[in-house]
């Protein structure tokens, strides 16, 4: 709470010195200054949130913005500090990776009205009308892409424990109701255990240690993201279980790693800096031409399947060969 | 966030108790969103969003738009695979849809004469091997027939279905499973996969060509089969 109460003093603290350099920054318009692009996104420790954060800030840079970054925490009200940050800066557009598709659009609305056009990236809003564009990772479709090897792998058949993120996060149970919608087609697929790991590395470590010592004969195990899947491959190594199939979803550098030395077995990359970059780039566009020149508003860009054969072609959620 | 859906929900269920008991009210629904649960749990994926009926959608599509599409715009397959071998950058624009933004796959919609070589039910993605006209008793490409079935390849082959008029991620995954699904019935089921082998076919489908993958990886999802004939050339 008080960290909260310290934001919102500050904000408020900041509105007005915001109005100040606004104003400077109304006139420095007329003459041609640099327009402003706020990009909002959940966090600065996982390297997910950071790599879309940067590939938004160095796409923006490119096309002469000055920029404003600022995360979320995945709270809504946070959220809405931000945006009334960037409205009372006069921001040229949002970039945002929301924070809950339910309550964020209240937020993004206050921009629109503003007169602020608002570009979302990755995470999907349930809603038109309000974005000028959504870049959305298609998370469902990757779920089904990440469980299809899983399945594969275990040769359609055995045991397998699944390590579900944060219950508050939509992105979890969405990649959840992916994985089964494959899964639960195989009758020979077994579920030994359910459990959240919160998206943490250590919480799925200590889950699969005590997983492992109460079903000794799982085959596989399939995690909603990339630091549970490292913390249950963690947990196999140590308990000489090395061989039982891993599967993680983002397509984090570490994980990369991790799959070209031969230990997790896969992960689904998300086309995050291409998401990123074009929100960005619809953004210039639209702020130029009055229009993104897309016929739809919302886009739906499918995720990849990464294996020992691939793993190597990526980096930093990009395609680098 | 999450206590106060929590409270927003005993409310609810207090009032609507309350409303029974008092007999003279009817019990209106909240949102469109619960009178459609049954057929769109996806909607509820969030509290916000409109209802999707998948199976009423593909029911409206399946005969009036769907078939005719493949009917009029199929190209031959055997045409179509000397093409990609040629220019698949040239064969992709002629005759393939692209994905317009983002992932780089290209869907196509094809047609084909075949005999089956081999029923291969050794996964639950079940396929038949077949044989393309001119035979030469050679494997030249797999039709999946399931039960298990991979990947959207109709939902992305037509053009007038689009991401945004059906809703979210989850309901557009949900119009996949159900084209798959009216597949299996139409097509899937009136055949004898145990008798097919050697069996001479007529079929449309559709598939995907992701970046990375060969011609060799090629998997058909069909929308129609008809046996032709047997292989010595007595009617099937």
């Amino acid at each position: 709470m008080s960290k909260k109460l310290t934001v919102l003093v500050l904000v408020i603290l900041l509105l007005p010195a915001a109005m100040v350099f606004s104003g400077g920054q109304q006139e420095g318009e007329a003459e041609g200054a640099a327009k402003l692009m706020v990009i909002i996104t959940p966090d600065k420790d996982n390297t997910f949130f950071t790599a879309e954060a940067d590939a938004a800030k160095a796409m923006a840079e490119s096309l002469g913005y000055e920029t404003l970054l600022a995360v979320h925490g995945d709270d809504p009200k946070q959220e809405g500090d931000l945006i009334d940050t960037a409205i009372a800066r006069k921001a040229s557009a949002i970039i945002i990776d929301i924070a809950n598709a339910d309550a964020s659009p209240n937020n993004l609305k206050r921009a629109d009205a503003a007169g602020i056009p608002v570009f979302c990236m990755d995470r999907e809003i349930n809603a038109t009308g309000i974005a000028k564009a959504q870049l959305i990772s298609n998370n469902f479709q990757g779920a089904k892409l990440g469980a299809e090897e899983f399945v594969k792998l275990m040769g359609e058949k055995g045991k397998y424990v699944e390590l579900v993120g944060k219950e508050s996060d939509t992105n979890a149970g969405v990649r959840s109701k992916g994985f089964h919608n494959i899964i639960d087609q195989y009758s020979t697929m077994k579920m030994a255990a359910r459990e959240t790991a919160n998206w943490s590395q250590t919480e799925a470590y200590s889950d699969i240690e005590s997983i492992l010592q109460a079903n000794p004969d799982v085959n596989g195990i399939i995690c909603g993201n990339d630091t549970m899947a490292l913390g249950a491959q963690a947990a196999i190594d140590a308990a000489g279980k090395g061989d039982i199939i891993v599967m993680g979803f983002d397509g984090n550098d570490n994980v990369l790693d991790s799959i070209m030395q031969g230990k997790i077995d896969g992960t689904v990359m998300q086309p995050n800096a291409l998401n990123a970059e074009m929100a960005v780039q619809l953004a210039d566009k639209y702020i130029k031409t009055g229009s993104t020149g897309m016929s739809e508003e919302k886009i739906l860009n499918d995720c990849f399947l990464i294996t020992p054969a691939n793993a190597d072609q990526w980096r930093g959620f990009k395609k680098i060969k | 966030m999450i206590r106060s859906n929590k409270s927003i929900a005993r409310i609810m269920i207090i009032l609507v108790i309350f409303a029974f008991f008092m007999g003279s009210c009817t019990i209106r629904k909240i949102s469109d969103i619960d009178k459609n649960k049954k057929t769109d749990e996806y909607s509820t994926w969030t509290k916000s969003g409109k209802a999707f009926d998948p199976v009423e959608y593909v029911d409206s599509v399946w005969d009036a738009k769907l078939l005719p599409a493949f009917k009029e715009s199929a190209v031959e397959i055997t045409e179509l695979l000397k093409a990609l071998e040629e220019d698949k950058d040239a064969a992709s624009q002629k005759y393939g849809k692209m994905k317009k933004t983002g992932g780089t796959w290209i869907a196509f919609k094809v047609k084909g004469e075949a005999f089956v070589l081999e029923y291969d039910d050794s996964s639950m993605n079940g396929k038949l091997l077949i044989d393309l006209m001119p035979a030469d008793g050679t494997k030249d490409i797999v039709i999946q027939v399931g039960p298990v079935i991979k990947k959207t390849a109709i939902r992305d082959s037509v053009d007038f279905i689009s991401f945004t008029d059906v809703g979210n991620q989850l309901q557009f995954a949900s119009l996949a499973d159900e084209l798959n699904l009216r597949m299996k019935k139409e097509v899937i089921e009136p055949l004898d996969l145990e008798q097919i082998e050697n069996k001479k076919i007529s079929f449309y489908g559709a598939f995907k060509l992701e970046e990375d993958e060969l011609l060799e990886d090629i998997v058909i999802t069909p929308v129609e089969i008809k046996v032709v004939e047997t292989a010595d050339g007595s009617g099937g």
